[in-house]
């Protein structure tokens, strides 16, 4: 733990009396104040290559406001994160943003300022996230500093298409490439993308702060249904946090099934990438063939639980339901069935020159590029970065002394390298699968323990992190000790990859727009929080917040 | 050419009608055989009994039931359109389609495939539709009908090409540019299939190409482009571009048998027997373009213009290099 104490000193040592430091179990609480906020985010992400995670607000009513940046650490050694946190009064809620020094930040800090009257401060696009660019900006204010661009144009007015040179092509919000309400809004060159404009905000139902307003056990349920395809990873995320705030050590057994459940739900959602990647391609043969590998998921998922999706199994201290007996060899069976069908359709992938043709050398994210802005899951770990937090916090049945398994890594940054990268995790999770039935099988004891009273929590804060399909799923559970939570933030990964989709998508053609959004396998339930833009003409700009010019009339 | 007789002239009004049923049932056999591959039932060949009364005895007209639905149905006109040609296109599409039907022998019979230059006029009507396709989804200012529109114009220079070509070497073969020839030169001979398979393999690549299947829907691909040039057409409109489009199948496919299998004509058999041998055949052609329309993903627009050079011009243009080198070698083929 060397690391971890080189940081602790040295953030002692340059900070003196301006901090404060509280240990929990390898997630580390610092107090400071604004001032030291920025100085602190270079010297974690600079010297120490820590990754920002999140930035919350913690609305204190009349005690102020609380930022706090979740650095972590866990990519280097296991389970570390280290959460700066800093009040600021009710009557002047400013902070400096830290977006130009850590590009992650950029759009937790237009959320944030949306949600709660906290500004940021030379933010580099401090645009509406979720609302319309008509809002007064800020929302309290009655001002619309934002409504019109630098050239005293509408930036989503319909009719700017007519008057440039350029033709704009909108691909949604309601377009056959996503089934989701997304807004890429394309300026092209002939076929050639020029410019992206992303904005999203379709699918907000102010899910967090429902939370607020449910007990704890409520919550699991409500944590089920913020993404139809990653519910398991949501509640699996979400009790890490609760089980963490009440020191709740879950039996062996709940592991195994939670991981169980989880994998299953990998699979599931690669399958259905898969088929909807065929799709994008125009290759309606692979999209049938993957969606009938997945029946063989559901059906297991069906046999396990009552439930094809949703299979509400994760509860605070526990599980639902036992799996046990006859089922098991059933699912192995099924399971046989099912990674058949995969290596079937691995071959097509593999061997149609097709498919390598449309994939191959599309949509590149280097590694420098992955780790500035923050990739993570599949799409982190098809440029190299061997970032999984399956590994890096292991929670469930993930720790080496239950399963064993390695991360799936590519090279080549692409669309194909995603792609590998997706169909090898299909086959590493039914072998995490088998392994899973093989204890469950072997062991006996209880599914669940007692859930602690909130009262008795041990903690009053925790982050809670699981490994969704898509990649690091984050909840900052925020207790006071009474029966429902204080406050629920999460981050999903989805939030994380779109940022790279206006990076990914300038320089392509149109016709690899729609395989190009699909390969980070984006989710707008989970997200709908961007906007961003890039301007390829004049600026390259390696920090993606501040690249916010988006200049029409060049 | 002596004066038509009244028979001729029917032949001539109930030619396109033969068309367009046969690309209906092509289109049906396009749309099960790809169902079957995919691990769908498709529309029904027999509707079980239970289902008869709702569904009727076989659903082997769906096709044509999906354009009768469309006929029911109101058209919209974009307020922004370029209104007349918007309107417009798609009946000079189907004008184009309905002509070089009555020119397009079906099981070798055609009065007009006899006029002299019939594969010339068959060729430039075909063109037509691409054309009128161009200019409605550029009339419909609809930036997918543009985009789509670009697309098409690009395509359509890379398959008419070998299309041509291939078409072209055929005709220096049978020393012709009448289809009617063409067909009885093979009738008593060989078909141009084995005389002349390259340039029938780059004529099946072309017809691929205007039929806008997979590979090479560019102009379609619904997940870029939404629906192309059709985009905004909707209600009658669209109804007349798929009749537009059944029409085009059945001309592409009987062109290929007419060029390529002398019409579906058996040496030594009556006129009529060739009936069964043309359906077969056609059936036959389809079912390769939808092996092949089902098994592929899309190109990208430069892929394809880049594929069609490399191999279906190549294979044409050695095609007629060896229509050619045949004639010179075995004069006495004619």
């Amino acid at each position: 733990m060397g690391r971890t104490e080189d940081i602790i000193n040295g953030l002692n040592q340059r900070l003196g009396t301006d901090f404060e430091f509280k240990a929990g179990t390898k997630i580390y609480w610092f107090y400071t104040n604004r001032e030291r906020v920025r100085e602190i985010a270079k010297y974690l992400t600079g010297e120490f290559k820590a990754r920002l995670i999140n930035v919350s607000v913690i609305d204190r009513g009349l005690n102020g406001y609380e930022v706090i940046y979740h650095y972590s650490l866990d990519h280097l050694d296991q389970y570390v994160h280290f959460n700066v946190k800093v009040q600021l009064p009710p009557e002047e809620p400013e902070i400096e943003s830290i977006s130009d020094i850590a590009p992650e930040a950029s759009w937790s800090e237009r959320e944030m300022m949306e949600f709660t009257p906290v500004r940021f401060i030379d933010h580099p696009d401090p645009r509406h996230l979720w609302l319309p660019y008509e809002w007064p900006n800020p929302v309290e204010s009655e001002k619309c500093e934002h409504f019109v661009d630098k050239n005293g144009k509408l930036p989503f007015a319909p009719d700017t298409a007519q008057k440039l040179e350029r033709s704009l092509i909108p691909l949604g919000p309601y377009h056959p490439l996503l089934i989701e309400g997304a807004y890429f809004r394309v300026k092209l060159n002939g076929e050639t993308i020029t410019d992206v404009d992303v904005k999203l905000g379709w699918n907000h139902r102010g899910i967090m702060k429902l939370f607020e307003g449910r007990s704890y056990s409520r919550g699991v349920f409500l944590a089920e249904r913020v993404c139809g395809i990653c519910n398991v990873a949501h509640t699996t995320a979400y009790l890490n946090a609760v089980e963490t705030l009440g020191g709740i050590e879950i039996p062996d057994r709940a592991r195994y099934i939670r991981t169980l459940m989880a994998e299953l739900e990998r699979i599931h959602s690669h399958l259905l990438w898969l088929g909807v990647a065929g799709d994008l391609i125009g290759f309606k043969t692979l999209f049938m063939l993957s969606l009938k590998a997945r029946e063989q998921v559901l059906d297991i998922f069906e046999s396990l639980t009552g439930s094809r999706r949703a299979p509400a199994m994760n509860l605070i201290g526990g599980i639902r339901k036992d799996v046990k007996g006859e089922v098991i060899t059933k699912t192995n069976r099924r399971l046989q069935t099912m990674k058949k069908e995969t290596a079937k359709l691995i071959e097509i992938v593999y061997n149609h020159p097709l498919t390598r043709k449309r994939l191959q050398g599309i949509g590149k994210l280097d590694l420098f590029t992955a780790k500035n802005a923050g990739a993570v899951g599949p799409t982190a770990r098809a440029s190299g970065w061997k970032l999984d937090i399956r590994q890096s916090s292991p929670y469930a049945a993930y720790g080496p002394e239950y399963t064993t398994w390695d991360i799936v890594t590519d090279e080549g940054g692409d669309v194909w390298s995603r792609a590998i990268v997706r169909l090898k995790e299909i086959l590493v999770s039914a072998d995490i699968l088998v392994q899973c039935l093989k204890a469950l099988d072997n062991n006996t004891g209880p599914i669940s323990i007692e859930a602690a009273d909130p009262k008795d929590f041990k903690f009053n804060e925790a982050l809670g992190k699981a490994e969704a399909p898509r990649g690091e799923l984050v909840y900052y559970v925020v207790s006071d000790g009474s029966n429902i939570p204080y406050s629920v933030r999460i981050r999903t990964p989805s939030f994380r990859n779109n940022a790279l989709l206006p990076k990914l998508l300038s320089g392509h053609t149109l016709a690899d727009a729609p395989i190009i959004i699909g390969s980070i396998d984006p989710c707008y339930s989970c997200t709908d929080r961007i906007i961003t833009i890039t301007d390829s003409g004049a600026k390259k700009n390696s920090n993606m917040a501040a690249s916010s010019q988006f200049a029409w009339s060049q | 050419m002596e004066l038509p007789s009244t028979i001729s002239i029917a032949s001539i009004v109930f030619l396109p009608i033969v068309s367009f049923f046969l690309g209906i049932i092509y289109g049906y056999e396009i749309r099960k055989v790809s169902a079957r591959l995919q691990s769908r039932r498709g529309p029904w060949l027999l509707v079980p009994k239970s289902l008869r009364g709702t569904l009727g005895v076989t659903r082997l007209f769906q096709p044509l039931y999906d354009i009768i639905k469309l006929l029911c149905k109101e058209s919209l006109i974009p307020s922004t359109s370029t209104k007349g040609l918007f309107r417009s296109a798609p009946y000079i599409a189907l004008t184009c389609v309905i002509v070089a039907a009555a020119f397009t022998p079906v099981a070798t019979y055609s009065y007009l495939a006899s006029f002299e230059l019939s594969l010339v006029v068959i060729l430039y009507l075909l063109l037509g539709v691409p054309f009128a396709f161009i200019l409605g989804g550029a009339a419909s200012a609809s930036p997918w009908g543009v985009v789509g529109s670009q697309r098409e114009a690009e395509l359509m220079l890379a398959y008419e090409t070998p299309l041509v070509i291939a078409a072209f070497s055929i005709a220096t073969m049978a020393d012709s540019l009448s289809v009617q020839k063409i067909i009885d030169v093979q009738a008593t001979r060989l078909p141009f299939l084995l005389l002349n398979p390259l340039s029938a393999v780059a004529f099946l690549v072309a017809i691929i190409g205007k039929l806008h299947l997979k590979p090479f829907d560019v102009p379609e691909a619904e997940v870029e482009i939404v629906a192309g040039p059709a985009t905004e057409y909707g209600g009658r409109l669209l109804a007349i571009i798929e009749i537009v489009k059944t029409f085009l199948m059945a001309i592409c496919v009987g062109l290929f048998i007419a060029l390529f299998l002398a019409g579906g004509s058996v040496p030594g058999y009556e006129k009529l027997f060739s009936i069964p041998t043309f359906l077969l055949e056609g059936l036959l052609i389809v079912l390769v373009m939808t092996l092949i329309h089902t098994l592929n993903p899309r190109f990208r627009i430069d892929q394809a213009l880049i594929w069609y050079v490399r191999v279906p011009t190549i294979l044409a243009i050695s095609g007629l290099v060896w229509a050619y080198a045949f004639r010179h070698f075995f004069p006495a083929f004619i």
